[in-house]
């Protein structure tokens, strides 16, 4: 197979993904229930294997989802060869950031889990120990 | 080349203006999951995104997603062989499916418990 054909089945691919994944991480953090977006529902949910495993494939989905189209833009509209070179690499560069970005943010939900005790999440909206809850970079350093 | 303001074409640039609006919005979202392992700070973040503005703004960007979406099923069955002839159902099938989709959102979205 040709490597552009790849690169386009790819993208089709990963946008059928995106369409059910998306519809999961809306219904999950929406409408779910009242308090699908709470800090300690978001947790509790992805202390699930299979909640990470689906972030994980939806993260590199929606990253080389969006390059891919990123990159088809671009070359519709620059011709020239360096300019265009130059959109690669960035583009590169910005899907790698982002990768990186939304593996740290996953490994972080991990991090917080592995403390113990299980804080009251709405506490600071009360008004009271408002520093209490450790942070998870706050652990990694610690521990 | 000259536009032509077809179907197709609006299909076409509604596909692409939502797919930049998409990708650029990915940046806000994963800076704001940045701060997912500080609580507090996640929470101020979450009371934020509580207020009318960006909650209008989220219903929003369920449109864009409905509107990139579905189109880009349209698009894949065209790619596939569904008969070309029925592209412009598949289209206003798509917005329609999509439009009910928002309209049925909106209470949720806009003052649902959160």
């Amino acid at each position: 197979m040709k490597k552009t054909a790849f690169g386009w089945l790819l993208s089709r691919a990963s946008a059928v993904v995106l369409v059910a994944g998306l519809a999961v991480h809306f219904f999950a953090n929406h409408f779910e229930r009242p308090d699908a977006s709470e800090h300690g529902v978001v947790m509790m949910r992805l202390s699930h294997p299979g909640w990470m495993a689906f972030y994980a494939v939806f993260l590199l989905a929606i990253i080389y989802h969006a390059a891919y189209g990123l990159w088809g833009i671009a070359l519709e509209y620059l011709k020239k060869e360096r300019v265009l070179s130059a959109v690669k690499s960035a583009l590169i560069i910005l899907s790698a950031i982002m990768v990186i970005a939304g593996v740290w943010i996953l490994s972080d939900t991990q991090m917080l889990l592995a403390s113990p005790p299980a804080p009251c999440y709405k506490c600071h909206k009360a008004g009271s120990a408002a520093g209490a809850i450790p942070s998870g970079r706050a652990l990694r350093i610690f521990q | 080349m000259r536009y032509r303001l077809t179907t197709g074409f609006f299909a076409f640039i509604l596909n692409r203006l939502s797919g930049v609006i998409l990708a650029v919005f990915l940046i806000p979202h994963f800076f704001s999951l940045y701060f997912i392992g500080d609580a507090a700070r996640y929470e101020a973040i979450r009371d934020f995104y509580n207020t009318p503005v960006m909650r209008f703004s989220e219903l929003a960007l369920l449109g864009i997603v409905l509107a990139h979406g579905l189109n880009g099923i349209r698009l894949i069955l065209l790619e596939a062989g569904a008969p070309t002839r029925l592209q412009k159902v598949f289209f206003w099938t798509a917005l329609s499916a999509g439009a009910l989709i928002l309209l049925i959102s909106i209470p949720h979205m806009m003052w649902g418990a959160r």
